[in-house]
C-alpha cells in the first residue's frame, strides 16, 4: 500500500505527461475489469508496452481495478446479459459469434462482455477526467502535498529509499 | 513519433510472449492432467488417475498415459483402465473452443483391473428434505422390476408334490364359496317372502269376499234389491281384481327369483369339477408345466446376467439423455457463480462442442486382445448427423473362437432415438461352470462349447432383446448324485444331454419387463419324466377329488335343501290366486 502510494506521488510529481498517466489508468481499468485469461488483454498489454504510458501507474491501476472487479462482477453480468440478449442486437451478435476472435475471447459470456463493455464505455471519459485532474493537481496541490508530513515520512522511509534506488537503476518510464 | 512510441516495448512484449510459451511448454501437460483428473472424478463420482499428459501444438495433439477410473461400487477395482490414449485435434475449431478429435488411438483398454490402492469415492451429496406446501415430493430411485417368472421361478412343484389336504388348506374353493353364498341368499329370500306373503290377500280375506257375495245374492229378490245388488257386486269385483293382480305380480316375482336360484344350484353342482381341474393344473406335473423346465433351471442365471446388464445401463443412462438439443435461438446456459453466463447463438457452420470422429481401440480381455473402433461420439449428434458406432472384433482368443460386436447409439433424431447392439460369440469353451439353478437340483457344466448371439434394440421407452445360444460337446453334472424321485430322473436325463439350444426374448416398456425362455432341452426333459409324471398326476387327481368332495358335500346339500323349500311357498301363492280366480268367475249380475 505504502509502495503504491509512493509510486503515485512520485509519478504525479514527476514531469511525466498527463496523457501517459491517464492512458495507464485507462488500460489498467480494461485489463483489471476483464477476466485475466481473456485474450484481448494481450492486445492491451502490447499497447501498454508500445505506447509510452506510465508503467508504474498502469500496474497500480490494474491492481486497483482488478480488486474492484470482484465487487462489480454481478453488475458486469447484468450488463452483459442485457447486451447479449437484446433483440435488436441479435443479428449483430450472431454475426460476431461466427467469428473466431469472438469465440476465442469468450465474448459470448455475460461477465466478459459486460466488463469489457463497461471498460470501453468508461475509457474516454476517464482518460479526460484523469488528464484534467493531473493538470489541476500539478498547478494547485503538488507543492502543498510535498509539504505534508505523510509525504515527508514516506520519502524518509527506508522502503522508499530502497524503491528509489531500484527505480533509478531501471530508469524512468 | 518517439514521444508516443516506446520501441523497446515491442521487445518486452515478445519476451512476455516467450515466457508464456515457456510456461505452457513446461506446465501445460501438468495443468491438463489436473483438469482431466478433476473433471473426470466429478463425472464418475470416484477417483480418476492420470499418469502423464503430453501436449503438442503443431499439429495439435494430446497423449495421455495410464488412465485409471475407480469403480464407485468397488473401489479396489478399476471400472476401466487405459494404457495409452493418443489423439490428433483439429486446430481451427479449437480456436472456437470446439474439441474435434480427428482420430484417436486407445491402447491397452481393460475392464475390472485391480488397483494398487483403493480409489477414493466421492461422498454423494444428500438431497435436502423438502418442506413447505410447495416442496416437491422426492423422486423415486429408478429401478427395473424384473419379471417374477424369470428371477423367482415358482420353485419346482414338479419335483416335490404337496398332498391334497395341504393344498386345500391354502387354496380357496369356488364351489364351497358359492354353496355358502347360495345358502345365505336363499335364507334371506325365504324371510323376505314370508313377510311379503303376510301382506298379500290370504284365504281368510278371500272367504270374506265369498260371504259378502252370498249375502248380496240373498237380498236381490225385489227390483229395488236387484238394483242395489248390482252396485255392490261391481264394487266387490273391483276389490277382488285388485287382490288378484297383487297375487299375480307376487307369483311372477317369485318364479323369476326361484328360477335364478335353481340355475345357481345347477351351476353349483358343476363347480367341484372345475375346482379339481384348476388345482390339478396348478399343482400337478403336467406336460405344460414341464415344458418350461429349462427356464426353471437356468432362469436364475439369466436373471443375474440381466441385473448386471441393467446396472451398467443405469450407469451410462444419465450420459445418454443429457445431450443438448440444437436450436437457432440464443440458448442460455446455467451460470457458474462469479463466472457469468454463456449465451449461445446460431452458427453458420455449426459444429458440436465435442466430437470424437474416429477412435481405434485395443481392448485387453482375459481371453486376449480385441480390436475395435468407435466413431462419431459427440455431445450434439444432431449436428453430426451420424450415430455413434462401436465395433469390436476378436479372433483366435483363448477359450473363444471369435467375438464380434456392433453397437450404435442414434440420437440424430432426438425425439426418436434408436439404438442397436448385435453381438456374436463363437466357440466359447466352458468348463466347471456352476449354473445358478434351483437348490433342489444343482447343475454344473463340466465341459462344453457355446455359440451365442445377442440382438438388442431400444427405441424411446421400449427395449427388446433376443439371446440365442447353442451349446455343444456338453458334459453336465446334475443333482450332485444325491437327489431322488422326479428330480433324480431329471438329473439323469440332464447328464445324458450332449447339446441343446435356447432362446431368450425380453421386452421392456417403461419399468415393466416381460420375458420368454424356450429351449429344446424342454423336450428332452419332458420325455425323460413322462411315465413318472403320469402316475403322480393321477394320484394327485384322485386325492384332490376325494378331498374336495368331502369338503363341499355338506354345504352343497344345505343349499339344495333350501332350494327345495321354495316349492311350498310357490304352492301357497298359486292356491290363493286360484281361489281369487274362482271367486271372480262366480261373480254374475242377478239379471
Amino acid at each position: 500500500m505504502l509502495e503504491a502510494l509512493a509510486k503515485i506521488i512520485k509519478v504525479l510529481n514527476s514531469e511525466t505527461d498527463p496523457w501517459q498517466i491517464s492512458l495507464a489508468v485507462c488500460f489498467g481499468m480494461v485489463i483489471g475489469f476483464s477476466p485475466l485469461a481473456s485474450p484481448h488483454n494481450l492486445l492491451v498489454l502490447l499497447a501498454v508496452l508500445l505506447l509510452r504510458v506510465n508503467l508504474s501507474t498502469f500496474l497500480v491501476a490494474w491492481s486497483f481495478f482488478g480488486a474492484l472487479a470482484f465487487a462489480l462482477d454481478p453488475l458486469f453480468h447484468r450488463a452483459g446479459l442485457t447486451l447479449l440478449t437484446s433483440k435488436s442486437l441479435l443479428g449483430f451478435w450472431t454475426a460476431l459469434y461466427n467469428t473466431t476472435w469472438f469465440r476465442l475471447d469468450r465474448l459470448y459470456n455475460t461477465v466478459v462482455m459486460g466488463s469489457l463493455a463497461a471498460a470501453l464505455v468508461a475509457f474516454f471519459p476517464l482518460f479526460l477526467l484523469i488528464n484534467w485532474t493531473v493538470r489541476r493537481y500539478r498547478i494547485h496541490i503538488r507543492d502543498w502535498v510535498g509539504k505534508l508530513k505523510i509525504s515527508q515520512l514516506v520519502k524518509a522511509s527506508k522502503l522508499y529509499a530502497a524503491y528509489r534506488n531500484i527505480s533509478n537503476l531501471g530508469g524512468t518510464a | 513519433m518517439n514521444r508516443l512510441i516506446r520501441w523497446k516495448g515491442l521487445a518486452a512484449f515478445a519476451a512476455f510472449c516467450l515466457a508464456l510459451w515457456l510456461f505452457w511448454w513446461l506446465l501445460a501437460g501438468w495443468l491438463v492432467k489436473i483438469s482431466i483428473q478433476k473433471a473426470a472424478t466429478a463425472a464418475v463420482g470416484a477417483e480418476v488417475d492420470v499418469g502423464k499428459v503430453k501436449l503438442s501444438i503443431l499439429p495439435p495433439g494430446l497423449r495421455i498415459d495410464h488412465i485409471e477410473v475407480t469403480d464407485p461400487d468397488n473401489p479396489r477395482f478399476n471400472l476401466v483402465a487405459v494404457a495409452r490414449a493418443e489423439m490428433a485435434i483439429a486446430a481451427a475449431p479449437l480456436l472456437r473452443r470446439k474439441l474435434i478429435i480427428e482420430n484417436m488411438q486407445v491402447q491397452g483398454l481393460r475392464f475390472g483391473t485391480r488397483r494398487a490402492r483403493p480409489g477414493k469415492v466421492l461422498e454423494k451429496r444428500k438431497p435436502q428434505e423438502p418442506s413447505g406446501p410447495r416442496a416437491k415430493p422426492k423422486a423415486k430411485p429408478k429401478t427395473i422390476k424384473l419379471p417374477d417368472e424369470l428371477c423367482f421361478p415358482a420353485g419346482l412343484p414338479a419335483l416335490s408334490l404337496p398332498d391334497a389336504r395341504s393344498i386345500l388348506e391354502r387354496e380357496k374353493l369356488a364351489s364351497l364359496e358359492e354353496a355358502r353364498r347360495l345358502e345365505k341368499d336363499l335364507e334371506r329370500a325365504r324371510k323376505e317372502w314370508e313377510t311379503r306373503l303376510k301382506q298379500l290377500p290370504d284365504e281368510k280375506k278371500l272367504a270374506v269376499y265369498r260371504r259378502r257375495l252370498e249375502e248380496i245374492r240373498q237380498k236381490s229378490g225385489s227390483l229395488a234389491g236387484i238394483l242395489d245388488s248390482a252396485g255392490k257386486i261391481r264394487q266387490l269385483t273391483v276389490s277382488i281384481r285388485q287382490d288378484i293382480a297383487l297375487l299375480e305380480k307376487a307369483k311372477n316375482d317369485f318364479q323369476a327369483q326361484a328360477g335364478e336360484f335353481r340355475r345357481r344350484a345347477v351351476d353349483l353342482s358343476k363347480l367341484p369339477a372345475r375346482d379339481l381341474a384348476r388345482l390339478k393344473r396348478k399343482y400337478s406335473l403336467s406336460g405344460k408345466g414341464l415344458s418350461n423346465l429349462s427356464r426353471l433351471l437356468f432362469g436364475k442365471s439369466l436373471c443375474h446376467w440381466y441385473q448386471t446388464a441393467a446396472r451398467w445401463y443405469f450407469k451410462i443412462e444419465p450420459y445418454l439423455h443429457r445431450l443438448p438439443a440444437s436450436s437457432d435461438k440464443p440458448v442460455r446456459r446455467q451460470p457458474v457463480r462469479g463466472r457469468g453466463l454463456d449465451i449461445r447463438f446460431a452458427e453458420t457452420n455449426p459444429l458440436p462442442d465435442f466430437w470424437l470422429q474416429e477412435a481405434r481401440l485395443g481392448l485387453i480381455l482375459k481371453a486376449g486382445e480385441v480390436k475395435g473402433s468407435l466413431s462419431n461420439l459427440s455431445d450434439s449428434p444432431v449436428l453430426v448427423g451420424k450415430p455413434t458406432v462401436l465395433r469390436l472384433l476378436g479372433r483366435n482368443l483363448e477359450n473363444l473362437g471369435s467375438l464380434s460386436l456392433v453397437g450404435s447409439l442414434d440420437f440424430t433424431r432426438p425425439r426418436a432415438p434408436h439404438h442397436r447392439l448385435r453381438s456374436r460369440t463363437a466357440g466359447l469353451k466352458i468348463s466347471d461352470l456352476t449354473l445358478e439353478t434351483l437348490d433342489a437340483l444343482p447343475v454344473k457344466i463340466e465341459t462344453g462349447s457355446a455359440d451365442l448371439a445377442l440382438d438388442l434394440e431400444a427405441e424411446k421407452d421400449r427395449l427388446t432383446a433376443r439371446i440365442e445360444g447353442k451349446l455343444t460337446r456338453l458334459k453336465l453334472a446334475a443333482g450332485a448324485g444325491n437327489v431322488s424321485g422326479l428330480a433324480g430322473e431329471i438329473a439323469r436325463a440332464l447328464e445324458k444331454v450332449r447339446g441343446f439350444g435356447f432362446q431368450v426374448d425380453m421386452q421392456q416398456r417403461g419399468s415393466q419387463i416381460s420375458s420368454r425362455v424356450s429351449s429344446d432341452l424342454d423336450q428332452v426333459l419332458k420325455k425323460a419324466v413322462a411315465s413318472s409324471l403320469a402316475d403322480k398326476t393321477a394320484r394327485l387327481e384322485r386325492q384332490l377329488r376325494s378331498a374336495i368332495s368331502e369338503k363341499v358335500a355338506q354345504p352343497l346339500a344345505n343349499a339344495r335343501q333350501k332350494v327345495a323349500l321354495l316349492g311350498p311357498l310357490e304352492k301357497m301363492i298359486t292356491r290363493r290366486l286360484d281361489l281369487g280366480n274362482d271367486l271372480l268367475q262366480g261373480l254374475k249380475l242377478p239379471f
